[in-house]
């Protein structure tokens, strides 16, 4: 009986409210060329896309001021003498606006991992247009988190690259979710490493991609970055799905 | 499946069309399919793949089984039809047409003579729902003389009708008005309705008032037809999703507000639209639009939700269950194919926020998606189609419509008060028509040619990507440039002739009298050697001819063969059956020069056509034996005439010109006299085709003349009865003593020669 239904009623169920919707008629659905749209229309228009003018290196929207290219916060950074000297760029999708914050709750803390198939293949897209890379590196969670998650958001958002594990995280008390800027500045140095078992020739004069799940601060993306700079990396492109 | 059973819509049609043996169109059809089918995302649903299967497999079973059973159960020999009238309508040429349809089921197309209605029927008013004994003789319908002709027979058995009757007058012919069952009461009702307001008025009014209301458009003057044609307004006249809205709307806000509940409301509707279905005609885009208004209304009501691609795709495979003879019918291909871009493209018309801008948008896609289909059936397009449109369809929804309904309810109610309308109508349209008259005299319409049905499906196919695009990416750089394959397919429509090596010579079939259409390998110029035409053109108004061959059958094949101008109209002399043709010609074809014999002018015909020439500055050659003329790699030689022979037959322009490996002799009317003449002048001029002189009589094709020329192949072109017995029998024998092939226009139909630098082969309309 559900298969006679199934020749006239809808099957799309939205991937995030779960409710079912129907696409609207249009020429995107008669020829199909794409999947089908995985949202419901409600919950599309939810997800706010970063677009237009953004800080050249964090890709903060820049609502201010236009007649600088970096923002604020990357000026801050870049006080740091190793930040002065070294090439850092990020790049996110989604305002993390609080629906956002719900949707990256929900893929992280209930395990709903299917979510990520909203955004890996735009997150590759988004690399694409602004670097050839050549190593892709998730941001690497402690063993605690992992068997906790049972899987690393990181690593799931990078389905669409060719991923090369070459981070590892040097254990740390607290999360940082529960920190202010200060503190996660401070506690992230060194928090990161490059594997052991890495060649390290592998890194050596290469753009490298670093994917995580939300920029905040940019603390711990900086942080990763570092050992990476510092093992001979020309410069790091880093790539989330959603930014503050 | 959900929203996808359009595909299933197309393996229906491409079975159907497997079924009736058009193998074409359907390969065509399965192409698209398997685009669908392969190369986008629902390759992954299986289930989609099975329905496809099996239901085309239905239908090619089902219609197969239609389609054979399409027969008739009449012998020819009958005289005496017993049935019930269907329809009744009026023709121009005076006659009147009627269905009738027989106790087993079967239909006759009837036709009588109006004036000799009362002497037939002894007096009884013949309507639709009668049922008559009727005398008569049938006899099949005609087939198709013409390349890209019309062939009525096909049409008619696609309606599942298989003979023409001729009512003749008869003791046996005896009618009864039908008293019972309610379908042959609302035909009769549509009938009268229909009557009634044709009496109204003597102006355009009624004509428009039946077709909008009751789907009749019979009363229309043919040329203002043709207009709404070629202006791409003809849908407006079709009974379509409008009309059906317009009725559903005003019922439903008329129940509503006199208190019924919504529910039952729209269960009264539902019943309703039949009635209306019927009374508007029951054409496929009356059925299609109430139909899916049905479908829609009963669902609100039932709470389902359904795609309305479903709704529309249900309708469509209902409707070739009904009907699998719909697939070849415009309407239904139109009104379907129209309907779906439209629905298709509601994401792209809620990108623009003006109601104006949606209507311009809705027209620009409606034209466009339904160009390809238009080309193909008309062969031309007006660039007015679109500015027109903009201003009728307003015109005709807002205004016109309304006052239709208005008139013909008030038909009923108050007479006076629906002539003051049908009056107030007459002005409007009187206005309107002006404008179209303005528009027709000063504009010619974009002849492209009938192409292909490969280009119009690559038409089609290129536009409808181009939308996607646009829903896609806006109002784009990108968008505009999808939209130029569209453009550069109808470019290539227009210029593939002179990239085409092969060349055409075309004896058309004009009935008694000449027309031949011959065009260079590569279009390097084209020929129109006479043009046909009736006998005392002069004597009458020339409208008065139900056939007129300049017309009717010239001017057709320039214009599929997308022709607008011909380089040489050879005229051989100035007989009616071969220059009759022009007036019909000179005011819708360019004409670079024209060739006239020297001789002098004898008859008021010649005088009137030559002058036509001289007033629209187009150069006459006076044209002798001796002259040569060149187009591109090929010569004629004139061989005749000296401008003293004494009749006009023996002055016709007598040339010979090798075409492909070919040598061909143009006669005219040429006799005994002329021929000898040009034998002694020319005697080693040796011809390959020869067309015949003077239709085949015997006072020419002599036979020193078949002797010394020695051709192979003989063209005679000569109307079928006609009232000299051409082609004599004398002629006919002298070629058949010779071996020489003989194709003629009263048996073959046109006739066309197709040849390029090294092969030629002829080909006829019928074998």
């Amino acid at each position: 009986m559900r298969q006679v239904r199934s020749l006239i009623e809808t099957t799309s169920r939205c991937l995030y409210c779960q409710n079912t919707f129907s696409e609207r008629p249009g020429w995107n659905w008669v020829f199909s060329f794409h999947k089908q749209e995985p949202l419901c229309q409600r919950c599309r228009d939810m997800f706010v896309r970063i677009e237009g003018d953004v800080c050249r290196d964090c890709g903060r929207p820049s609502e201010e001021s236009a007649e600088t290219d970096t923002c604020q916060d990357c000026r801050q950074w870049q006080t740091d003498s190793f930040w002065e000297s070294n090439s850092f760029q990020h790049r996110a999708l989604y305002a993390y606006n609080d629906f956002m914050k719900d949707v990256i709750k929900t893929l992280k803390y209930t395990g709903d991992v299917a979510l990520v198939d909203l955004f890996a293949e735009d997150l590759r897209k988004l690399v694409d247009k602004h670097v050839r890379h050549t190593v892709a590196i998730p941001i690497p969670i402690t063993k605690k988190r992992a068997f906790e998650r049972g899987f690393n958001q990181a690593e799931q958002l990078g389905r669409a690259f060719t991923l090369t594990h070459a981070l590892e995280r040097v254990d740390s008390g607290e999360q940082q979710s529960k920190r202010t800027r200060k503190e996660r500045i401070d506690a992230l140095d060194g928090a990161f490493q490059v594997t052991s078992t890495l060649d390290p020739s592998q890194l050596n004069n290469q753009s490298v991609v670093i994917i995580d799940d939300v920029y905040t601060t940019g603390a711990t993306l900086r942080a990763a970055a570092k050992p990476l700079l510092e093992a001979g990396a020309a410069r790091v492109f880093a790539v989330t799905v959603a930014r503050s | 499946m959900f929203g996808r059973w359009y595909l299933v819509v197309l393996s229906a049609i491409t079975s159907v069309l497997l079924a009736n043996g058009t193998v074409l169109p359907a390969l065509y059809f399965l192409v698209i399919l398997a685009f669908f089918l392969v190369f986008t995302q629902m390759r992954k649903n299986k289930l989609l793949w099975v329905v496809c299967l099996i239901i085309g497999a239905f239908y090619f079973i089902y219609a197969g089984d239609t389609f054979s059973n399409n027969d008739s159960m009449l012998t020819g020999e009958e005289t005496i039809f017993t049935g019930t009238v269907l329809e009744t309508s009026y023709t121009v040429n005076g006659s009147q047409s009627f269905q009738l349809k027989l106790d087993n089921g079967e239909r006759l197309q009837g036709f009588y003579n109006r004036a000799d209605q009362d002497r037939i029927f002894s007096e009884f008013d013949l309507k639709s729902g009668d049922r008559c004994r009727i005398e008569g003789r049938i006899e099949k319908p005609d087939k198709t003389f013409h390349f890209y002709g019309f062939d009525y027979q096909a049409y008619l058995h696609q309606e599942g009708i298989h003979w023409v009757l001729n009512v003749e007058e008869g003791e046996q012919t005896f009618c009864r008005t039908a008293e019972t069952g309610i379908l042959n009461k609302l035909r009769r009702f549509r009938g009268d309705q229909i009557e009634r307001i044709a009496s109204l008025s003597t102006g355009e009014a009624p004509a428009m008032v039946s077709a909008l209301v009751f789907g009749d458009r019979s009363f229309f003057d043919n040329e203002r037809e043709e207009q709404y044609r070629v202006f791409g307004l003809i849908h407006l006249l079709a009974v379509s999703g409008l009309h059906v809205g317009l009725v559903t709307a005003t019922l439903f806000f008329i129940f509503i507000r006199i208190g019924i509940y919504k529910q039952y409301a729209i269960v009264l509707l539902v019943t309703i639209l039949p009635v209306y279905v019927m009374l508007a005609g029951g054409a496929p885009s009356v059925v299609r639009s109430s139909l899916m208004t049905a479908i829609v209304l009963v669902l609100s009501l039932i709470k389902v939700r359904l795609h309305p691609f479903d709704v529309i795709s249900f309708v469509a495979l209902a409707m070739l269950i009904a009907d699998p003879y719909l697939v070849f019918h415009l309407g239904f291909q139109l009104s379907f194919f129209i309907s779906f871009s439209l629905l298709a493209s509601n994401n792209l018309l809620q990108s623009v926020h003006s109601k104006w801008k949606v209507m311009l948008l809705v027209t620009i896609i409606a034209q466009l998606v339904s160009l390809p289909i238009i080309l193909y059936h008309q062969y031309e397009w007006s660039f007015f189609s679109l500015p027109l449109n903009l201003l009728f369809i307003p015109f005709i929804s807002f205004f016109v419509l309304p006052i239709s309904f208005l008139i013909s309810l008030l038909l009923n109610i108050s007479p006076t008060l629906a002539e003051r309308f049908i009056h107030l109508l007459d002005l409007m349209l009187d206005g309107a028509h002006w404008l179209f008259d303005l528009v027709d005299r000063n504009f010619s319409a974009l002849v492209f040619g009938k192409p292909s049905i490969g280009l119009v499906f690559l038409l089609i196919f290129a536009f409808l990507i181009s939308l996607y695009v646009f829903e896609k990416y806006g109002w784009s750089k990108r968008a505009l440039l999808s939209l130029l394959p569209f453009f550069l397919l109808l470019s290539w429509q227009k210029i593939s002739p002179y990239f085409d090596g092969e060349g055409e010579v075309t004896m058309l079939d004009v009935g008694q009298g000449d027309a031949i259409y011959v065009e260079l390998p590569y279009r390097e110029a084209i020929y129109l050697i006479d043009t046909g035409g009736n006998a005392n053109f002069f004597d009458d108004d020339h409208e008065q001819f139900n056939f007129e061959p300049g017309r009717d059958v010239v001017l057709p094949y320039l214009k599929a063969k997308g022709v607008t101008n011909v380089d040489r109209l050879i005229l051989t002399h100035g007989h009616a059956d071969h220059i009759g043709g022009v007036p019909s010609l000179v005011d819708h074809v360019g004409i670079e020069r024209v060739h006239y014999p020297v001789g002098g002018i004898e008859t008021d015909l010649e005088h009137d056509v030559l002058m036509m020439f001289r007033e629209r500055g187009i150069p006459i050659k006076w044209t002798e034996k001796g002259d040569v003329w060149e187009d591109g790699d090929t010569t004629a030689y004139v061989v005749s005439p000296t401008g003293k022979e004494k009749s006009l037959n023996n002055r016709s322009i007598v040339f010979s010109v090798e075409l492909g490996t070919n040598t061909w002799l143009f006669t005219g009317d040429v006799e005994e006299e002329g021929e000898r003449r040009i034998v002694a002048d020319y005697p080693g001029l040796d011809v390959d085709i020869l067309k015949v002189a003077h239709h085949g009589s015997a006072t020419s094709t002599t036979d020193v003349l078949l002797e010394t020329f020695t051709p192979s192949y003989a063209l005679i072109s000569a109307g079928r009865n006609n009232l000299f017995g051409h082609p004599h029998d004398e002629v006919i024998d002298r070629l058949y003593e010779r071996e020489i092939m003989v194709y003629r226009t009263d048996e073959n139909g046109d006739v066309r020669y197709i040849f390029d630098r090294k092969n030629g082969k002829f080909e006829v309309v019928v074998q």
